[in-house]
């Protein structure tokens, strides 16, 4: 019998608790894997338009509660164009509309032609729109194939007719799922003439980021720069919140599952002390005591975490195919999931075994061994 | 920390870092032992010497701190004066006893102490974690061990459905799991019926014969005191004499040999 086989054998001598123990465990793991599967589907959702940019930095409107509500002056877009340093500076209207049951939430992007290349638009069938057509469209590849889409078809949404000019892709995934219109018909459909959503700024090649930056967030005192994803809630504040709800999610069920593997292991602390006694009596160091009860903890706390991880994605398609959900909640994997399961498991079973293993290694022998 | 030597090396080249530790020339060797619970002294004074090899038994009415010197011996407990030496460490000076317990001594409890869930090979080789020894020779040495102690043919039995004779026998196979030169046992066949408490005593004699362990045991058992060299008596916190059994004639021993 090796160590880890004595590990092993004492928690299946003690099946139904280690399955109970294993149980909490894997309905803590199963709350954190979806909810961060979920947070980070919806930061994706939220902030992929952002990365179809193909820029430098984004720019959108300061404090909104979703980003999809900033608005930017057509004028300051252009006025962004001429800080030193910027090469360009685009914007882009985003609008989201219903088109049909499958499909509650698609994006519309407003944007000039002039501008679609610096996009990261590169067109893959058919032409593009003109910039001032009020019934021409372009489908992303994605989208297209999904509603059965070709170049010439017609295709209405929110009661206006147009005719599908060309099919695009982008540099983003996320950006082959939108539908293109000239931006002057989007302003005019949503009565936002002059307005965007998103500025998309591309610099001269060596200028510093941070300090162009800093001269466009001095000059437009309403507009916050997006660089990265820590940037994203100086504009949106619905992203704020889906994270601090996924880290109090995440605490919660870190204490259901820490007072668990406690529950547990004081309970077989108790139960064995003589146990203990004997051992330390018969040459075991106090380090292999605790590392005895730390083990058995952690096979427990590992068994839930893998069970966890199965009933989470199970979660995730059950919500996916909510009607409510679906179209709207596109689940994002991210490996990074699985890692931050195992710490998870590893630092319930740390946190939760730690005490009585202590208790275990320097209680004293005699002592112990008093007990019956 | 300690500088002493690995298992392997120390029985082939025994104890020469310890020579200069006084009395390291018997198995074990105590002077002045005192131990006191309040204001009463349980052990008073206690000399006692063991040559390597022999097989002294200490009886004394209940109550009369027998087994609190076994735990003294065994550094469970610290004294409040005087010195042990056992197999050439100086038990009372010492600051971490695991690998004096593991590896100097072996204990055998009046109730057996055996970890109820585990067979009797897993309990023996419960002593033998932490020893450099593979998994394979752990194993191997668990059944030699138990073949030893007359229990071979049950080594895959657990403790509840063993006799208590057959329990405490497993108990002394996982004593002298990593071969100690000393074996101490507390009240060995205290709990056991007379045919059970016979055939343990027969062991004891059968270690101490045939592998030249020093052999010290605390017990009322009369059956000891046929089988061993010599019986003390423990009685107001003193070690004396009661009977010398055979004179102090006997060849000079085997230090523990494997
Ligand atoms: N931890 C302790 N605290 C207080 N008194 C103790 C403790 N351990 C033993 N004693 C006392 O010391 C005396 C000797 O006990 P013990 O060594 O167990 O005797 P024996 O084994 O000979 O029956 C008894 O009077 C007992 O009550
Ligand atoms: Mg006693």
């Amino acid at each position: 019998m090796t160590f880890l086989g004595l590990i092993w054998h004492n928690v299946a001598a003690r099946r139904l608790r280690a399955a109970l123990t294993a149980g909490a465990v894997a309905i803590a793991v199963m709350a954190v894997v979806a909810l961060g599967v979920l947070t980070s589907s919806l930061k994706a959702s939220a902030t992929g338009i952002l990365q179809v940019g193909n820029a430098d930095f984004s720019v959108a409107q300061k404090h909104v509660d979703n980003i999809l509500n900033s608005t930017i002056a057509e004028g300051d877009i252009a006025a962004m164009g001429k800080v030193p340093g910027v090469q360009a500076a685009i914007g882009a209207l985003i609008e989201l509309e219903k088109y049909d049951a499958a499909h509650p939430g698609v994006i519309q992007v407003g944007l000039d032609p002039a501008a679609q290349r610096r996009f990261g638009v590169v067109i893959l069938e058919g032409r593009s729109y003109a910039p001032r057509s009020n019934d021409e469209v372009m489908l992303g590849y994605v989208i297209a194939s999904a509603l059965h889409k070709r170049v010439g078809d017609p295709f209405v949404i929110d009661g206006h007719h147009y005719r599908v000019t060309g099919l695009y892709r982008t540099n983003v995934s996320f950006g082959n799922s939108t539908v293109m219109f000239p931006l002057p018909e989007l302003q005019g459909r949503y009565q936002v003439a002059g307005q965007v959503t998103l500025g998309f700024v591309k610099l001269v090649p060596g200028a510093s980021k941070q300090a162009v930056r800093q001269a466009i967030d001095q000059r437009f005192p309403q507009l916050a720069t997006i660089l990265g994803e820590k940037d994203y809630g100086r504009a949106d504040q619905t992203l704020v919140l889906i994270s601090a709800a996924n880290t109090g999610g995440g605490i919660l069920a870190a204490v259901i599952a820490i007072s668990g593997v406690l529950n547990t292991s004081l309970l077989s602390f108790f139960e064995r002390i003589r146990e203990f006694g004997v051992l330390r009596s018969i040459g075991w160091s106090r380090q292999r005591v605790i590392a005895l009860v730390l083990g058995e903890a952690l096979v427990v706390s590992l068994l839930g975490a893998l069970v966890g991880l199965f009933l989470g994605w199970a979660a995730i398609n059950v919500l996916q195919h909510l009607s409510q959900l679906r179209g709207v909640f596109h689940p994002v994997y991210e490996a990074s999931i699985f890692s931050r399961s195992l710490y998870f498991a590893f630092g319930v079973a740390f946190l939760g075994a730690l005490y009585p293993a202590v208790r275990a290694a320097f209680m004293s022998p005699l002592e112990a061994l008093r007990r019956e | 920390m300690s500088d002493r030597m690995p298992a392997i090396l120390r029985r082939s080249e025994p104890r020469r870092a310890r020579r200069h530790v006084e009395g390291a020339g018997a198995a074990v060797s105590v002077r002045g032992l005192t131990k006191c619970f309040g204001e009463t002294a349980v052990l008073d004074g206690v000399d006692l010497d063991l040559a390597p090899g022999e097989f002294a038994v200490v009886t004394g009415p209940s109550g009369s701190g027998k087994s609190t010197l076994m735990h003294l011996l065994a550094a469970l407990d610290h004294a409040d004066a005087g010195t042990i030496v056992v197999n050439g460490v100086d038990v009372t000076r010492l600051h971490q006893p695991t690998r004096y317990r593991r590896f100097d001594i072996g204990l055998v409890f009046q109730l057996h102490n055996l970890v109820p869930r585990l067979t009797a090979e897993q309990n023996v080789m419960m002593a033998m974690f932490g020893t450099h020894l593979a998994r394979t020779e752990r194993r191997a040495r668990a059944r030699h061990l138990l073949d030893e102690v007359g229990l071979g043919h049950r080594w895959d039995h657990k403790p509840p459905t063993m006799s208590g004779g057959e329990r405490q026998r497993v108990a002394i196979a996982r004593a002298i799991a990593n071969r100690p030169p000393v074996l101490l046992a507390d009240e060995p066949t205290g709990s056991l019926d007379d045919d059970s408490a016979a055939g343990v005593v027969e062991l004891f004699a059968r270690l101490q014969s045939e592998a030249g362990v020093t052999v010290l045991a605390v017990s009322h058992d009369p059956r000891f005191n046929v089988g061993a060299d010599r019986v003390l008596r423990l009685a107001q916190g003193r070690v004396t004499p009661l009977d010398v059994q055979a004179p102090a004639t006997r060849p000079e021993p085997e230090p523990a040999a494997p």
